[in-house]
């Protein structure tokens, strides 16, 4: 086997055409740090340079829209949205090409699962004064710069062991149980808000449920019935909650659910975000809804 | 002490490493587009910070399998990556055996698979696998025997 295994690995090469391209590089980056330097060189007395997410591809949820925005009380009520769309119970929904990260999976070294989904959920409404965010299973993963990440307040949950986002060396990451923002303050834009948990860190019943699912069809050959089902146990229990205080004391909450569901790609990625190369296919997205 | 102090010395380093490096991203990834992506970010990681300076040839090796894994493992983990694309769709010259084995290991979980290839094809042992993985030595030899075992039983399973 020895012998075969390495004779297999040897005719795995990389082509001179690209080996040169790789050579390129070198001029390429010297030219790059010149450029840097005289632009740095430029900007440095105007102002910092914001830091900006390293989000790789593109939205997976899927919004249902309502026309009606829940009011609770005659002046005090709030909306959530996603991408501008308003969240509902209602089962009408169309998918969203917004450009974003959507989020990420892997096995784990004890044969489960960790996951990072993000939470593009955005509170708004009147005379609102805190906005709290709170989960019953994971935890929120806020990433970003070290200042706008410290600003945030809340209970912060046990480490979980998750696949990142935030690709910007100088990043930082909190995980939090339940968070709460001054509905004026919000979350600043240099930050990264998703929802993570692994399976190593669930009880032995629930980790039974993964015991049906191929995790390693669903991974590595893109089988999204596979996908679907664990994405469905990995959500399962998960009870997100958005309570808002009102400036007269009361407060309001609201449920949101995940569901997942398996769609087109050419149904939910933008042009931009379609590669020449791909052909349509199987793609599996998460919707955000109210729970009733 | 080793410098990248010249175009010279960085397509050394080129000529050197990047097979290997095609190698590995290719074993967790096990596609030739986003292996080749691979590539460039892991050389571009390296030139972005050749101010700095390897022990010696055996750190700078490390080092760059290190950062293939790294970038790998991370590709793999995004929903949204390239489809699978079966070997047989490209032009590795595999004879019936190679292309056997090499369907063979992609049953397997990529922690075996990684282990697997730094032992038999680089031939680390199982302590430099460790360092180089930053895992107990242990855990190594685990993942080692039950890679092999795995293996073993998938062949087996094949040519019942």
């Amino acid at each position: 086997m020895n012998k075969t295994f390495k004779s297999a690995y040897d005719k795995i090469v990389l082509s001179d055409e690209k080996k040169n391209q790789l050579k390129g590089l070198y001029n390429i980056q010297e030219q790059k740090k010149e450029n840097t330097m005289k632009k740095f060189r430029l900007i440095k007395p105007v102002a910092a340079v914001a830091v900006c997410l390293s989000i790789a591809l593109l939205a997976s949820v899927t919004i249902p829209k309502s026309p009606d925005a829940a009011k609770s009380k005659a002046n005090n009520y709030f909306t959530l949205t996603a991408y501008a769309e308003e969240l509902s119970s209602n089962n009408q929904s169309k998918y969203n090409e917004s450009s974003t990260w959507g989020g990420g999976m892997c096995e784990t070294d004890e044969d489960g699962v960790a996951f990072n989904f993000e939470f593009p959920i955005k509170c708004e409404g009147e005379n609102i004064d805190t906005v709290t965010y709170s989960i019953n299973h994971g935890a929120f993963q806020i990433s970003g710069n070290k200042e706008a990440v410290s600003a945030i307040q809340g209970e912060k949950s046990e480490y979980l062991n998750t696949p990142g986002t935030f690709k910007n060396k100088d990043a930082v990451f909190e995980q939090y149980r339940s968070f709460t923002l001054k509905y004026d303050e919000k979350l600043s834009d240099s930050i990264c808000l998703d929802i993570v948990d692994t399976t190593d860190n669930w009880s032995e019943v629930e980790r039974a449920q993964l015991s049906d699912i191929d995790i390693h069809d669903a991974f590595n050959n893109g089988n999204c019935e596979s996908l679907k089902k664990l994405s469905d146990i990995l959500v399962k229990n998960m009870d997100i909650k958005c309570t808002v205080k009102y400036k007269d004391g009361t407060t309001d909450t609201k449920n949101i659910v995940i569901t997942n569901s398996i769609a087109k790609s050419s149904e939910v990625l933008n042009e931009v975000e379609k590669r020449p190369e791909d052909v349509d296919f199987d793609i599996v997205v998460r919707t955000y809804s109210i729970k009733e | 002490m080793l410098h990248i102090e010249t175009n010279e010395d960085y397509n050394r380093i080129v000529d050197a490493y990047s097979d290997m490096i095609f190698r590995i991203a290719y074993q967790i990834l096990y596609n030739v587009h986003d292996s080749e992506d691979i590539i460039q970010n892991v050389f571009i990681k390296l030139l972005k910070q050749k101010d700095i300076c390897f022990d010696n040839e055996k750190h700078l090796k490390s080092w760059l399998i290190r950062v293939t894994i790294n970038n790998s493992l991370d590709c793999k983990k995004s929903f949204f990556r390239r489809s699978m694309v079966s070997i047989e769709d490209y032009d590795f010259p595999f004879e019936q055996e190679e292309q056997s084995i090499m369907e063979e290991l992609y049953e397997l979980p990529v922690k075996y698979r990684t282990v697997l290839y730094l032992y038999y094809y680089e031939e680390y042992t199982i302590r430099e696998i460790a360092e180089i993985l930053n895992k107990k030595q242990n855990t190594v030899n685990s993942l080692l025997t039950r890679g092999r075992s795995r293996l073993k039983a998938i062949m087996e399973a094949q040519y019942e």
